[in-house]
C-alpha cells in the first residue's frame, strides 16, 4: 500500500450507506432495483452477497464498480465511500480512477466481456497501468499464471473463442488483477461452468486474493459457493439488505425468516432428509409489505 | 411404454474438412413411463445430443432410437404424430422457448389445435385451463392473458410444462431444465415435476449437470463423458459405490453446504 494517510488507513476500505438506485426500464418507467443497502468491506476481506434475481445485489456490485449504465435519469443516492472519500456524485474522472485501478471486476459470461477480435495477451496488457512499458509483456504472463492458467505465453497468443470456459474465466480474473486493484468484485464468476471447473476457479480466486492480500465481494445466488468462500455474508431480498454477519453465524443460524427460508430451500436441494422447499407465494407477499423492513444486521457492521 | 436407445451414434462433420466430431458414441439407454431417468455430464458430454437424438430432432448416424420397439426414424403419419405426442421436451431457457408476442392461452392453445385434440374454442380453453392449473399456476385465469416478459422465470418454466403435459404424454424429455433458476424456484419446479410422475405417471428423462439435483429425484442415473455412456445404474447405487473414475471425480467435485460453521 502505497497511501499513508492515517485517516484513509483507519477507515474502511469501502463503506457504502443507504444506497438507493433507480434505473430506467423503458420510456418512462423507472424501477427500484437498489432500494437500501449498507455494506462494509475492510483491507483484505471478503465478503459475500447472497439474492435471489431480483434482490438487488449485482445491479450494487456494478454501482460500486462504476458501471452503472450511463444514462442521465440512473439516480444513485446515499453513499460509497473508498478510503472515506464519497464517490456518489463524484466527477466522471474520480470514477475513472475506481475503474482502471481501484476495483476489479469478473462477470458471469466471459465471453461478453472479452473483445473476440484481440488476443488475450493484449486484453491483459490493456488493463496494466503504464501499459506501455517494457516490463509489461513478463507482466500479462505473471497474471496469467497467477489466474491458474498454464501454458501461458500460447494463452496470450490465443482468441477468447479458442479457450475453454473455465480457461476464459481465468483469463477475467488475470485481467482484474492486472490493475492491481484494491477490490474484486465478482459477481456469479462460476455460474455458467461445470461443478470440476467452478470448484477450480473458485480456488484459484481463493488463492489470487489471499496471495495479493485484496478484498473481495463475491456475489452469487448460490449459498454453497459464497458460503466457502467469504468471512461475512449479506443476505439482500427486493433491494434491501435484510440479513448481515459473519458467514459461519449466519449459515448456521439465520435470523431474519427469508434468511431462514432461503437456507431451507437451498438445503431442501441437496439433503435427501428436507422434503423440496420452495418459498410460498404469500411468504413473498408479507416480505414485500413488511418483511423487507425488518433487518437483521450485526452490531458494528454498518 | 419403453423409449430406448440403441447403440445410436451421432457425428457431426468436423470444420473445414477436419475430422468428424463423435457428439454420441455407440450410446444404450432406457426410459420408460413413471421412471425418473437422469443423464448427467458436463458440456461437450454429448448429453444434449443425446436428449435431441430422443426427440427427434436430429437423426442417428447409426444405431437407433425406439418406441416401443419402432424406429422413430421409420415412424411416419398416425405413428409420428404419436411419438410427437407421448414424448415432450422442456427445454433449458424459457424465455428463449416461449414466443414472446404469444399469450400464455395462445402458446398453449395453439399445441392443443396442432394435435386436434379439441376442436372448439370452448374445449381449447378447458384444456389449457386444466393444464395450468395443474402445474400450479392458479387460478389458471390470472395467467391466461400474460405475456412472457409478465412471466417469473419459475412461472416460465412451470408455462413449458404446461404445454408439455397438456398433451398427456408418457415421457418428458428435459434437457437443463432447472439449471438457470434460483434454489427456491429450482425446488418448486422439481417438486412440481416428481408430483406429475406419481399423480400422472409420467416419466423423465432428465439431463443436467447439476448432481445434487440428480441425487434428490431420479431414479436411475447414467453418466456420459466425452458422447460415452461410461457408467450407469440405479441412483442409489451410483451415489453410494460409484466404480467410474470420472463418476467419482463428478461426485468429490459437487458442491456441498456446509452449515456447521
Amino acid at each position: 500500500m502505497t497511501r499513508n494517510d492515517a485517516a484513509a488507513a483507519s477507515a474502511p476500505l469501502l463503506r457504502v450507506e443507504d444506497l438507493a438506485i433507480r434505473l430506467p426500464t423503458g420510456r418512462h418507467d423507472m424501477v427500484d432495483a437498489v432500494r437500501s443497502v449498507s455494506l462494509t468491506v475492510r483491507r483484505g476481506e471478503r465478503v459475500g452477497i447472497v439474492g435471489e434475481s431480483g434482490s438487488g445485489k449485482s445491479v450494487t456490485g456494478r454501482a460500486i464498480a462504476g458501471l452503472l449504465p450511463e444514462n442521465p435519469r440512473v439516480r444513485v443516492t446515499g453513499s460509497i465511500r473508498f478510503d472515506g472519500v464519497e464517490h456518489v456524485g463524484a466527477s466522471a474522472r474520480a470514477w475513472q480512477e475506481v475503474r482502471s485501478r481501484k476495483v476489479g471486476m469478473i462477470f458471469q459470461d466471459p465471453l461478453t466481456f472479452l473483445n473476440p477480435t484481440m488476443r488475450i495477451g493484449r486484453q491483459v496488457r490493456e488493463a496494466i497501468p503504464g501499459a506501455r512499458s517494457r516490463s509489461a509483456e513478463q507482466e500479462v504472463l505473471r497474471c496469467l499464471t497467477l489466474a491458474g492458467l498454464t501454458d501461458v505465453e500460447e494463452v496470450a497468443q490465443r482468441f477468447p473463442h479458442e479457450l475453454s470456459g473455465g480457461m476464459r474465466q481465468r483469463v477475467l480474473v488475470a485481467i482484474a488483477i492486472a490493475k492491481r486493484p484494491e477490490l474484486i468484485i465478482a459477481d456469479e464468476p462460476t455460474t455458467a461452468l461445470d461443478a470440476t471447473v467452478q470448484q477450480r476457479v473458485l480456488r484459484t480466486l481463493d488463492q489470487t486474493v489471499a496471495t495479493l492480500g485484496t478484498s473481495l465481494i463475491l456475489i452469487s445466488h448460490d449459498l454453497a459457493v459464497v458460503a466457502g468462500m467469504t468471512d461475512r455474508l449479506y443476505v439482500m431480498w427486493g433491494g434491501r439488505v435484510v440479513e448481515a454477519g459473519p458467514t459461519a453465524e449466519v449459515m448456521a443460524h439465520p435470523k431474519h425468516p427469508y434468511t431462514q427460508a432461503l437456507l431451507r430451500s437451498v438445503l431442501s436441494l441437496v439433503d435427501d432428509e428436507v422434503e423440496l422447499y420452495s418459498i410460498p407465494p404469500a411468504f413473498r407477499d408479507w416480505l414485500r409489505v413488511e418483511g423487507a423492513d425488518v433487518s437483521f444486521v450485526e452490531e458494528g457492521v454498518r | 411404454m419403453l423409449l430406448e436407445v440403441k447403440q445410436a451414434t451421432k457425428s457431426f462433420r468436423g470444420r473445414r474438412g477436419g475430422k468428424p466430431v463423435l457428439a454420441v458414441d455407440r450410446a444404450d439407454l432406457r426410459a420408460t413411463d413413471g421412471d425418473f431417468v437422469a443423464i448427467v455430464g458436463e458440456s461437450g458430454s454429448g448429453k444434449s445430443t443425446l436428449a435431441r437424438m430422443l426427440l427427434g430432432l436430429i437423426p442417428a448416424t447409426s444405431g437407433a432410437i425406439e418406441l416401443d420397439g419402432v424406429d422413430i426414424a421409420r415412424m411416419h403419419g398416425a405413428q409420428r404424430a404419436g411419438y410427437r405426442r407421448r414424448v415432450q421436451a422442456v427445454l433449458q431457457d424459457p424465455a428463449g422457448s416461449l414466443n414472446p408476442r404469444k399469450t400464455v392461452r395462445r402458446s398453449i392453445a395453439e399445441i392443443v389445435r396442432l394435435h386436434g385434440l379439441a376442436r372448439d374454442r370452448a374445449g381449447i380453453d378447458e384444456m389449457v385451463v386444466d393444464a395450468l392449473e395443474m402445474v400450479g399456476l392458479s387460478p389458471a385465469e390470472a395467467f391466461l392473458g400474460r405475456y412472457p416478459n409478465e412471466l417469473s422465470g419459475g412461472q416460465r418454466q412451470r408455462v413449458l410444462i404446461a404445454r408439455a403435459v397438456v398433451l398427456r404424454p408418457k415421457i418428458i424429455v428435459a434437457d437443463e431444465a432447472v439449471s438457470a433458476l434460483d434454489a427456491s424456484v429450482k425446488a418448486g419446479v422439481l417438486r412440481l415435476m416428481t408430483d406429475l410422475q406419481r399423480d400422472l405417471g409420467l416419466g423423465y428423462v432428465f439431463i443436467t449437470h447439476d448432481l445434487p439435483v440428480v441425487k434428490k429425484v431420479a431414479d436411475y442415473v447414467y453418466v456420459m463423458q466425452g458422447g460415452r455412456i461410461v457408467e450407469h445404474g440405479p441412483k442409489d447405487r451410483i451415489f453410494a459405490s460409484p466404480e467410474h473414475p470420472y463418476t467419482q471425480t463428478l461426485l468429490a467435485a459437487s458442491p456441498v453446504l456446509d452449515l456447521a460453521g
